[in-house]
């Protein structure tokens, strides 16, 4: 055969960790060689004729052992011949006198794939394991078949026995000959045995991720959990929770993984009263990780399928109730966004048809005045709320669809799962400061100094005010007629329907998200006031609340405000706090009358914003609507294929 | 006066930063009289293209007959003094230490002595044997301990063996230095390297627990004292790390 050095060296070294030598210590019980088994897929098999050129009856004339004469021709390696592992013999007459020694071979010669996976090998690195030392019957070995997954078990609990797995589910199945049960090596490698610190609590988390992936394997795996008697969407109803979100993105050392609360051996059910999840041990097991709880901490539920009713009413009801108002709110909005697109579409469509140029102000007129609508300090606490409102979906939406391909990359912008978790709550600090702000501010409002309560149910339906009041309604029902040709375009007062729904949603979505998100923020303190389960709800509730803010901002206010034809691609007054009287007289003509009427008007009246407030407004306004737009549909993509 | 106070501060701390200049050269001048991390294929290459070398295994005499680089001396750490002027007789002369695991420093030790006995060229295999393995590179062996099925005991439960006054003989491997510092009360210390020569004394009629520094060696050392008769020997999960970080806090 024509090899080069390198060639032959490297068969050499190969064959140095895999030589199969003969082993005198072949007392110990049969194993396994299941070539059914992925573990035993031969990729060389011994082929030529150059390897058997002797028959095994002329090895037999002198190794005559029962071994070789009848266990060895019936064993897995029979038809391969003696010389196909002991090789190197050129003369009978030399070796017979005991001067020709055969030259050992390397299992891998066949079996490459274990010797791949050989070389992570623990015992193999640090103990100088060779292929006999498991497989110690060589001559002798025949497929384990049926029994493979017990005979692995009985090889490894030579050295390691493990009591709390023999009592275990996984145990015992595996001794009543269950296939589908965890034996040492479905958790640990056959030929791949690696050794995760897991002693004294160091827990690295590389080996919590392949543990946990490791128990999801089986776990996630519906016909053989089905044949088991088992639940096939714990794993899924896991991941929903914040424990699974959080391994999912990739951070695990901080939440409970599978193990975590079942253990690695002492896998019990929970009515066994040594089980780690047992309603007596739970107070324990939630506190290897959570400290400073009461006790009906441990109400809270691991993976609860929140769409069961009879298990989980709370959870069932809080679900139905988002997803409707979910369904309900982007129903209305989105149809109210579709027809009012259509209708101003159609109306442009029109004019260009008959030649109708809509007039623009004429220079120097007072159309091009500019009128102040927002203060400087209500343009900061927009710029504000936009961005910890972008900070809190960018870092929130990843653990949300932690499994989505988009996840990890944004996850890693912030620095990685743990820094966004702290951006998280900075972001909500500033955003419970500005709503608290508003809070104040709307309460001012209906109650003046000097003036008290004194009139305020005539403040909070004023003109002024951003509650909804009667002509909202007529508004709402003369823009659907306008939309459907039938009416004219009602007139609007200083705040229209849209714009206070904008507003109010907020109340509901901090009292929900907020409330909600204060809760998960500090778990063990909310136990003293609600039971454990109510953290599943909040998390429900932060979650879906999330989605319906998240695009609700990208969908709907962005159309409302800056997407519709007579705005694309923006409108800067937010930016700049100024539009021209044009406009006001256009887009809110009843406040215009008001103003005129009440003498107001003049007071209004600003300058022009210089050139580099414009620039600013644009630059951050369009950014902020294209990252708002990237959003929105990376989110929609995973609502729609998750 | 305060800007007086503030002048000399300076003046001091310049003086300070100059003499951090002339002393930083030193400092590197003194570094390059180490020795130089190897990887195993690095090493693997230098032995195939012929380069003047010599691998040594700074592990026990046992443990170097059971397994070791092809063509490598056998020189225990603790007695590389006395051994080397014999082994390595040339001082100019490539010499590569490696020992049984990557947190294993008997290689640093025998190469820091390598260098004080003035041999100039000196190098550690980085990762040790394992790293040697896992690139997929040979070891052979003159004198195969074979591996046996070894139970291992954690800390506590030894030490409720041990307070219960069941009869237990604990053999620990560790080196006389690493014993004195800190042992388990009633253990008996026969180094690695001399457990070939004193197996004999020990009593048969006695479990055996085989404790070493951090559970790397125990089991090699079980194994051979099974292999030449003793029954039911055992080893300590962890050696004397875990023994120790078991019970600090108590």
């Amino acid at each position: 055969m024509a090899m080069n050095t390198a060639d032959t060296f490297k068969k050499i070294v190969l064959s140095g960790c895999f030589s199969c030598i003969f082993c005198a210590y072949s007392f110990m019980p049969l194993i396994l060689n299941a070539h059914e088994s992925d573990y035993h897929k031969i990729s060389a098999a011994p082929s030529s004729a150059s390897i058997l050129q002797a028959p095994v009856s002329d090895c037999l004339k002198c190794h005559d052992d029962h071994l070789f004469s009848s266990q060895f021709p019936e064993s897995a390696h029979g038809l391969n011949g003696c010389r196909s592992c002991h090789s190197g013999i050129t003369d009978e007459e030399e070796h017979m006198r005991g001067e020709e020694i055969p030259v050992l071979t390397s299992c891998g010669a066949c079996h490459e794939e274990i010797q791949k996976d050989y070389l992570n090998n623990y015992h193999y690195l640090h103990q100088d394991f060779k292929c006999y030392d498991c497989h110690n019957n060589i001559h002798s070995i025949t497929p384990a078949g049926k029994n493979r997954k017990k005979a692995i078990l009985s090889q490894c609990t030579l050295c390691h026995a493990n009591d709390e797995y023999a009592l275990s589910g996984h145990g015992k199945a595996v001794l009543a000959n269950n296939e589908d049960a965890a034996t040492c090596s479905d958790c640990h490698g056959l030929h791949d045995t690696q050794v995760w610190h897991t002693s004294q609590e160091t827990y690295p988390a590389q080996a919590r991720e392949f543990y946990h992936a490791t128990c999801i394997r089986c776990h996630s795996d519906e016909d053989m959990m089905a044949r088991n008697s088992l639940s096939a969407t714990t794993v899924r109803f896991y991941e929903h929770t914040y424990h699974g979100k959080v391994q999912g993105i990739g951070y695990p050392t901080k939440v409970a993984g599978c193990a975590d609360c079942h253990t690695s051996h002492n896998i019990l059910p929970k009515d066994d009263p040594a089980s780690t999840i047992h309603p007596a041990n739970l107070v324990n097991n939630c506190g290897r990780c959570h400290s400073g709880f009461h006790a009906r901490f441990v109400e809270y539920k691991a993976h609860p399928d929140f769409r069961n009713r009879k298990l989980y009413p709370s959870l069932y009801w809080t679900n139905v109730f988002m997803v409707g108002l979910l369904v309900i709110t982007f129903l209305f909005f989105w149809l109210h966004g579709i027809l009012w697109w259509r209708k101003t579409y159609w109306e442009k469509h029109e004019r260009e048809i008959k030649g109708v140029v809509p007039n623009p102000p004429i220079p120097g007129s007072e159309g091009v005045q500019q009128i102040q609508r927002f203060t400087a300090k209500e343009i900061f606490m927009h710029v504000m709320l936009i961005l910890s409102f972008f900070t809190l979906v960018m870092t929130g939406f990843p653990l949300k669809y932690h499994d989505a391909p988009w996840a990890k990359t944004l996850i890693g912008l912030w620095g990685g799962a743990h820094s966004a978790g702290v951006f998280h709550r900075l972001a909500a600090i500033v955003l419970f400061l500005l709503f608290f702000y508003v809070l104040w501010r709307s309460l001012r409002f209906l109650f003046p100094k000097g003036q008290g309560a004194k009139g305020w149910t005539s403040r909070l339906f004023s003109s002024d005010s951003l509650f909804p009041n009667l002509k909202d309604w007529q508004d709402l029902k003369g823009m659907f007629k306008w939309f459907f040709n039938r009416g004219e375009r009602p007139e609007f007062d200083r705040w229209t329907y849209w714009e206070k729904f904008d507003f109010l949603a907020v109340f509901w979505g901090m009292a929900v998200i907020g409330g909600s998100g204060i809760f998960l923020m500090a778990p063990e303190w909310t136990s003293y006031l609600f039971p454990g389960w109510v953290l599943n709800v909040a998390a429900l509730l932060h979650s879906e609340e999330a989605l319906l803010a998240a695009l609700f901002i990208f969908t709907v206010h962005f159309f409302n405000t800056h997407l519709i034809p007579k705005k694309f691609p923006m409108d800067r007054t937010i930016f700049t706090g100024r539009y021209t009287l044009e406009e006001l007289r256009e887009e809110r003509a009843v406040e215009y009358e008001r103003l005129v009427r009440e003498n107001r008007l003049d007071h209004l009246k600003s300058s022009h914003p210089g050139i580099l407030t414009k620039l600013i407004a644009a630059a951050f306004g369009l950014a902020s609507l294209l990252l708002g737009l990237f959003l929105a549909a990376i989110i929609l993509w995973s609502v729609i294929f998750h | 006066m305060e800007n007086n106070t503030a002048l000399t501060f300076l003046s001091r701390l310049s003086v300070l930063l100059c003499l951090f200049v002339f002393l930083a050269p030193q400092s590197a001048v003194s570094q390059t009289n180490t020795w130089k991390e190897l990887s195993p294929n690095e090493v693997h290459q230098m032995i195939t293209s012929g380069t003047d070398l010599v691998l040594v295994n700074t592990m026990s005499l046992l443990e170097c007959r059971d397994h070791t680089i092809a063509g490598s001396a056998c020189i225990p750490a603790p007695y590389f003094a006395e051994m080397a002027p014999e082994v390595l007789s040339r001082k100019d002369q490539l010499i590569i230490f490696y020992c049984e695991s990557s947190s294993c420093r008997r290689s640093y030790r025998a190469g820091k002595a390598a260098l004080e006995m003035g041999y100039a060229n000196v190098a550690i295999l980085s990762g040790g044997m394992p790293a040697w393995k896992h690139a997929g590179l040979e070891t052979t062996s003159t004198l195969r301990i074979p591996r046996m099925g070894i139970r291992s005991i954690k800390p506590k439960a030894l030490k409720s063996r041990i307070d219960s006054n069941k009869p237990v003989l604990i053999v620990d491997i560790r080196s006389p230095g690493d014993f004195e510092e800190m042992n388990i009360p009633g253990s008996l210390n026969i180094p690695m390297d001399e457990l070939d020569k004193r197996y004999q004394k020990l009593p048969w009629d006695k479990p055996i627990v085989v404790v070493d520094e951090n559970g790397y060696r125990s089991f090699l050392a079980a194994c051979y004292l099974s292999w030449k008769g003793h029954a039911g020997v055992e080893r300590l999960f962890g050696g004397m790390q875990d023994w120790k970080k078991s019970f600090s806090d108590k």
